[in-house]
């Protein structure tokens, strides 16, 4: 269980971190979202004790990461979002040199890095010295070093950004597992639909401040029901017909009612008395991405 | 505790591996002070031998101890390894420990090769205190290796090259190596008791030759202990607060 409790964090007289508070339960993913420079990856390297924070603490499983940081550490893996290795370095040689860390010796390191490596598919490249690594790559190693120690908890910072689809998969994949073995799970990420399909809650972070923790549950609520139409064209005519019925957005080459004050058939029925042939409509599931921007909207 | 010297003494010797034959390390570690060393030693006609000497060692221990220390953490700091290392489950002192370790050996390292030369050019090199020399070399080292953290930690890795090369060289001439006491204005002389070059200086100087020139060797013993204490809480603070993403 990772708990962060009150953090403030400073860069100079930039207030990084303004007293961040939340949780991630055992067995629960938990989704951390927020603009560029909101303090997401702040908040994360504070939690793994790389960074120090200026008032509050972390305490994963219990344990202070700023009073009893080694105990901490003890429980924790981390994926940050451009993992840094000695270049110079074989992947499996520096895996063992790492494991030294957590009291395991050469040999067994050895036979434990060969196995995690097969694990995130990087089995064949253990003897690859890591500048050769792509950075796909380096965080398949990443993870395979976090989990040295079994830990319980987990944090990924942007752990999706520079993966190939198959890559993405496999994180989503492992994530998942992590949860049914009941570990903790934070991830930050800007692909807000993987957020969507992993996250059983999200904490939504903006200028440094936590705004809003929701349950997935709580954001499908949230997010009025929609109307996607596609007709033979768009045009200001189509909107204004539209406009009776609800908001309207154009995006890309469809036009989406939100919240619509009439049903799917009655609507193609006074369209085609205008003159606009519906080549196609659908309810559409409300999305994280628009709860997030009516998030940060009321924010700003 | 026993734990974290462990801890302390595995990164160490990882550094080791990593580190200890990189460029910088050599030229400014090694090759620099030597050079220095060898002109001491070549000036012996100009120079009395109790004079240039205990002058050699310390500049030997000074550029060897800062190079390896500012090395093995800004090379670390600019490849944003020094990340994973805090990751694992050590401690700031720890991975702080590792890294003096490191000036400590290099300290001794640049002594060795400097006494090995004027052993050779003065055809012998006697200890009169060698408990002394050995203090103000094991003292010397790591209080030297410390300011260099600090450097390092507080600052970005290029700026932190320019103010340790300003610190170095105004140890240089102003902390009372390479211009003698009597040449420094007296206005100037306590400035120069400021730099703990000077304590080193004279407690090579007393182990060496029984003599000193600024002050007597148990309050240097003293004053470099004080630097060691100040240093140490100091470069921690820093240590804590300066780690940037």
């Amino acid at each position: 269980m990772i708990v962060i409790e009150n953090v403030d964090k400073y860069f100079g007289k930039f207030k990084a971190l303004d007293n961040v508070s939340f949780e991630v339960r055992n067995g629960e993913i938990v989704g951390y979202v927020g603009l560029n420079g909101a303090g997401k990856t702040t908040t994360i390297r504070i939690a793994v004790g790389v960074l120090y924070p200026d008032k509050g603490d972390v305490l994963i499983n219990g344990y202070s990461i700023t009073r009893e940081k080694r105990k901490a550490s003890y429980h924790v893996g981390w994926v940050p979002e451009l993992p840094i290795f000695e270049p110079d370095a074989k992947a499996l040689d520096y895996f063992v040199y790492l494991a030294g860390y957590y009291g395991i010796p050469a040999g067994e390191a050895r036979r434990m890095g060969r196995e995690l490596f097969e694990k995130v598919g990087i089995g064949e490249a253990a003897d690859k010295k890591l500048k050769q690594y792509s950075q796909g790559m380096k965080k398949r190693f990443a993870l395979a070093v976090s989990m040295i120690n079994n830990p319980d908890n987990f944090l990924f910072d942007e752990v999706l950004n520079g993966l190939d689809p198959e890559g993405i998969a496999f994180f989503r994949k492992l994530a998942l597992e992590f949860k049914r073995e009941g570990r903790a799970v934070l991830f930050s990420s800007h692909i807000l639909s993987e957020v969507e399909n992993l996250a059983d809650r999200v904490v939504f972070i903006h200028k440094g401040r936590i705004i809003a923790v929701h349950t997935m549950e709580e954001i499908k609520s949230m997010a009025k029901p929609a109307l996607r139409i596609k007709t033979d064209r768009v045009d200001e005519g189509l909107v204004k017909i539209l406009g009776e019925y609800g908001e309207v957005r154009v995006k890309d080459d469809a036009v989406y009612l939100i919240n619509p004050s009439i049903d799917s058939s009655s609507l193609i029925e006074k369209l085609s008395q205008k003159g606009y042939r519906v080549e196609e409509i659908n309810r559409v599931r409300p999305s994280l991405e628009e709860v997030f921007f009516k998030i940060i909207g009321e924010q700003k | 505790m026993r734990d974290g010297f462990v801890r302390a003494w595995y990164i160490f010797y990882y550094d080791l591996k990593k580190y200890y034959l990189k460029a910088p390390v050599l030229s400014w570690g090694i090759l620099f002070p030597l050079t220095i060393v060898l002109v001491l030693g070549t000036g012996f006609g100009a120079y009395t031998y109790s004079r240039m000497i205990p002058v050699g060692f310390t500049i030997a221990v000074l550029f060897a101890s800062t190079s390896i220390v500012h090395v093995a953490v800004a090379f670390e700091k600019m490849s944003g390894s020094i990340n994973q290392l805090l990751f694992l489950p050590v401690k700031s002192w720890e991975v702080a420990l590792a890294k003096i370790l490191g000036g400590l050996l290099y300290g001794f390292i640049g002594a060795g090769l400097a006494g090995g030369i004027y052993y050779y050019l003065s055809h012998g090199l006697g200890f009169i205190h060698p408990l002394i020399y050995l203090y103000s070399l094991t003292i010397g080292s790591i209080v030297f290796s410390l300011i260099t953290l600090l450097i390092v930690f507080w600052l970005d890795p290029v700026p932190a090259v320019a103010v340790l090369n300003i610190v170095r060289f105004t140890m240089l001439f102003l902390g009372g190596l390479l211009i003698p006491k009597p040449m420094i204005p007296p206005i100037i002389r306590p400035l120069v008791l400021f730099f703990p070059s000077v304590y080193v200086n004279d407690l090579f100087n007393y182990g060496l030759y029984n003599r000193y020139d600024y002050v007597d060797p148990y309050t240097s013993m003293i004053i470099l202990l004080i630097y060691l204490f100040t240093l140490v809480f100091v470069a921690y603070r820093i240590m804590l607060r300066i780690l940037k993403p």
